[in-house]
């Protein structure tokens, strides 16, 4: 990541010409709503990405950077709308200038452009979210959990551990969908080879002890024992009785063959699969004239195909991004709602299943008859055999498919009638070859081999396939679900230090009411549940009973320690765009407090309309006093018009100069009244309540005053109880001080002589006010620490005081007497 | 389980890094072949590759020589 140094804007959003000097350290951008500080926030965005989220986002129609980001003047020649940005890159100790124009966003002149310098911008582009709004810092917090997820998960770029688990899962699915096939292929082969050994079982006994005879009969050597590469047909080719024996049909295989093809399609085409098929018919045209139940069976179709090419989380009709788990259980929910109406479906499936169960065998003999035809002296024309076959595959199809149902029900009919021309040839090659002699012993074991061998090779074939297939689909889980394993794993690891994390980071800035806070981060698929505690009485999510205020504090917290986790020691920079609206003035201060202490090597640019929250930011010593931008006012010929001074004591004498006394008095007053304020609640100094909280300068100044002047006395006596003879000469130089700027300011008169009280500043001239100004401000300098420019404060916060102290320890009186 | 490293690396967001390490990390421990580990390192980590026909690729290199 990178610090910011400078930034300069030049005809960019609403901005005409802006230079900031942002010195690497954490800056502040104040104005009234459209004064242009969105216009700051969308230049850093821009110089470090090259996309405004403003002109890009969601909700955002046709609006473009091209056309929208120079300023209204300036946007028939992008050209002129650059952004320039000088920045320090921590981890590399160099600094780069950075430049961009609105007219080529995509390009970004860089100096110097060396690889690591360019390695740590691509990091930085990659990660947009450095910049936060309020409406983004929001949808941490109250977002449903699903949108939360979507959120953090942006944050985290999950959607690259999203994009390998779906493709991991592709593949295992695929490798999956290729056993059934294959499996049915597997036993089909099985059975034919069984029936062609002509052996009750299959296995390696049984083989070898129909083999073997006839292998001896042929003057074979027996096969000992059955391997991948074994042939039942070896030595075959040179054996007396094998040797240059002619292609022809083997008689008994053929019988057998012919016979079984018979027997199969009379089973299809018998008056019980008529009846059956009847039956099947009739549910059918049930089914058709039933348009609910039509209706949900074909949804059914689409929900179970849709299951099938679920591969991502998409819908694979509509395209919308669903979450992980949540299309799967959608439609899962659907079907079980269809079931009763899916019964009737599911029953004449099952019946379509046993009458089709044949018709893969019969299309396989059909092919074998095939080839006794070409063998037939003379051949026998099969083309109505092979034409029976394919009509017979497209049946069985349809018949599987069931949609559409008009289909189905002529694919019935068709399958159990046997077209008569196929019969006829069936006939033709019964008679073929019954006219051939009858085969020797010899001839009728080699027929068996041969056949036999055939067979086994189809067979192992396919086993070899469904084996390689088992063990594609075995390992492509198990890389399937390593993957899922780890990834939740990592995943849950990452939630459970951001919880931890967040929760500090909360318990920090609301420490005083909420000190035994606890969070919980619950994530499961596609979700991530966010539940608070609320004062002991339970956990809930953040909008149930926590206040605005609360929640964008949480919002606040959950962004840092996602960052802080993503970013480690990398999180430099962060823009935070009027993220903490709804802080109330309490929380302010500990949430500067939070970002200066938590955060010490994070450069934060933060963007208020509140000009409290300035001067929060400056008394914490979040900013320095001069690390801000105060806009007053904007307009579209000028853009945004700063404060000429940044230091309040300027703009007062400013006024003094052009003689507006009123003016000048009235901000010296609101001045002193927020920094009475602030004293008096670090001081812990006592002040009358009011349960208007309409505070004025008399009912805060000299308590604050008074509260120092006490405290110094305390530190002197607590310091001679000590016998530190050095410290108690340097508390009576302060007092002694303290005293006689306090003199200057007349303070302590005011509650007795009217004449010289602060309502009469007003009437003041220019001389006298100006002395007036002179000592208050001498008066403000003296409360807080000549080193580190924090106010002095006394620790604890509530309980017996401690300690007077400043924020860099310069300053750091013992009260506590011995 | 160790806590996850920060990466920055080129190309590759941090956390998506950490899971692909520990992933094929995991893989060692399992009976996966290390010719198939590394193939996936290659396509995951070197080639930012997470397209399924990649990782088909990694996986069963034999079947494309079968195509």
């Amino acid at each position: 990541m990178i610090k910011a140094e400078e930034l300069e804007i030049k005809e960019f959003r609403g901005i005409r010409k802006l230079k900031l000097n942002l010195k690497g350290s954490n800056f502040a951008v104040c104005g009234p709503n459209g004064t242009g500080k969105s216009g700051i926030v969308d230049a850093l965005e821009f110089i470090l990405t090259g996309n405004i989220s403003r002109l890009s986002g969601r909700g955002t129609g046709e609006l473009s950077i091209k056309e929208h980001a120079p300023h209204v003047d300036s946007r028939s020649n992008p050209g002129n709308a650059r952004v320039t940005l000088t920045a320090l890159i921590p981890s590399l100790g160099k600094r780069v200038k950075l430049e961009r124009s609105v007219k080529t966003p995509e390009i970004l002149s860089i100096v110097p452009n060396d690889q690591s310098v360019l390695n740590v911008l691509a990091q930085v582009a990659l990660h947009p979210e450095f910049a936060l709004s309020r409406r983004e810092l929001i949808r941490y917090v109250i977002s449903a959990p699903g949108d939360r997820a979507k959120e953090v998960q942006t944050l985290l770029r999950l959607d690259r551990v999203e994009e390998l688990r779906t493709s991991l899962q592709k593949v295992a699915n695929a490798c999956e969908r290729q056993l059934k096939p294959l499996g049915a292929e597997r036993t089909l082969a099985r059975d034919q080879l069984t029936k062609k050994l002509d052996v009750p079982e299959l296995s390696q006994k049984t083989i070898l002890a129909a083999v073997n005879p006839r292998r001896i009969l042929l003057g074979l050597s027996p096969i000992e024992t059955l391997t991948a590469t074994s042939l039942l047909t070896d030595g075959l080719a040179t054996a007396p009785a094998g040797a240059n024996a002619p292609p022809r049909i083997p008689k008994l295989h053929a019988t057998n063959d012919i016979n079984e093809l018979r027997e199969s399609l009379s089973k299809l085409t018998n008056a019980k699969s008529q009846l059956l098929a009847q039956t099947i018919k009739r549910n059918l045209e049930g089914l058709a004239h039933d348009p609910g139940l039509l209706n949900s069976v074909t949804r059914e179709k689409l929900l179970l195909s849709a299951l099938q090419l679920i591969e991502n989380e998409r819908c694979p009709v509509c395209d919308t991004e669903l979450q992980p788990g949540e299309l799967r259980q959608l439609i899962q929910t659907k079907l079980k709602q269809l079931e009763a109406m899916l019964k009737k479906k599911k029953e004449i499936e099952a019946d379509i299943a046993v009458l089709s169960a044949s018709i893969p065998n019969i299309k396989q003999m059909l092919l074998v008859v095939c080839r006794y035809c070409v063998l037939a002296k003379p051949p026998i024309n099969s083309t109505e055999l092979t034409k029976y076959a394919s009509q017979l595959e497209a049946s069985l199809l349809q018949l599987e498919a069931f949609f559409p149902v008009s289909s189905t029900i002529t694919s019935l009919s068709s399958v159990t009638v046997t077209p008569s021309a196929v019969l006829s040839t069936i006939e033709e090659v019964v008679k073929a070859v019954k006219s051939i002699p009858e085969p020797t012993k010899q001839e009728a074991a080699r027929d068996y081999l041969v056949g036999c061998q055939e067979r086994f090779e189809a067979f192992q074939d396919v086993s070899r396939r469904f084996k390689r297939a088992t063990e594609q689909s075995l390992l492509s889980k198990q890389i399937y679900n390593t993957y899922a394993t780890i990834s939740v794993s990592v995943l849950n690891s990452i939630y459970k230090q951001v919880e931890a994390n967040f929760t500090d980071l909360y318990k920090f800035i609301n420490h005083e009411d909420e000190g035994a806070f606890d969070a919980r981060l619950i994530p499961s698929i596609g979700r991530l549940g966010f539940d608070v505690d609320f004062y002991g009485r339970g956990y809930f999510p953040p909008g149930a009973y926590h206040s605005e205020g609360h929640q964008d504090g949480m919002g606040l917290c959950l962004y840092l320690a996602l960052m802080k986790h993503l970013l480690g020691e990398g999180f430099t920079f962060a823009v935070l765009d009027d993220v903490l609206m709804s802080v109330d003035s309490s929380h302010r201060r500990e949430v500067c407090k939070l970002l200066r202490e938590k955060f010490p090597s994070t450069q934060f640019i933060l963007t208020t309309h509140d000009g409290i929250w300035l001067r929060h930011m400056k008394t914490a010593g979040l900013i320095k006093a001069d690390s801000f931008i105060q806009f007053r006012r904007w307009d579209v010929d000028n853009g945004p018009t700063e404060w000429q001074d940044r230091d309040v004591w300027k703009e007062i004498e400013t006024e003094v100069e052009g003689n507006n006394i009123l003016v000048a008095s009235s901000l010296l007053r609101n001045y002193l009244e927020y920094i009475s304020g602030e004293v008096c609640h670090l001081l812990r100094a006592h002040v009358e309540y009011r349960g208007d909280a309409q505070f004025q300068l008399g009912d805060l100044l000299p308590n604050a005053t008074g509260k120092f002047r006490k405290l110094l006395k305390e530190a002197k006596a607590a310091a001679q109880s000590w016998g530190q003879k050095d410290k108690v000469a340097l508390i009576e130089q302060r007092e002694a001080n303290f005293a006689a700027v306090l003199a200057q300011t007349k303070v302590d008169e005011w509650q007795i002589n009217p004449a010289i009280h602060y309502n009469q500043w007003a009437n003041f001239v220019k001389e006298d006010f100006r002395s007036v100004v002179l000592s208050q401000r001498a008066l403000v300098s003296s409360l807080r620490c000549d080193s580190c420019g924090s106010f002095f404060y006394v620790i604890p916060e509530r309980g017996t005081s401690e300690c007077l102290r400043c924020s860099c320890g310069a300053t750091n009186f013992n009260i506590a007497r011995k | 389980m160790n806590p996850p490293q920060k990466h920055e690396t080129q190309g590759q967001p941090e956390v998506p890094a950490q899971i692909f390490e520990q992933f094929l990390i995991a893989l060692q421990k399992t009976n996966v072949a290390s010719d198939i580990i590394e193939r996936l390192r290659t396509t995951i980590v070197t080639n930012h590759d997470l397209s399924d026909k990649a990782i088909r690729i990694a996986v069963f290199p034999e079947d494309q020589s079968d195509d």
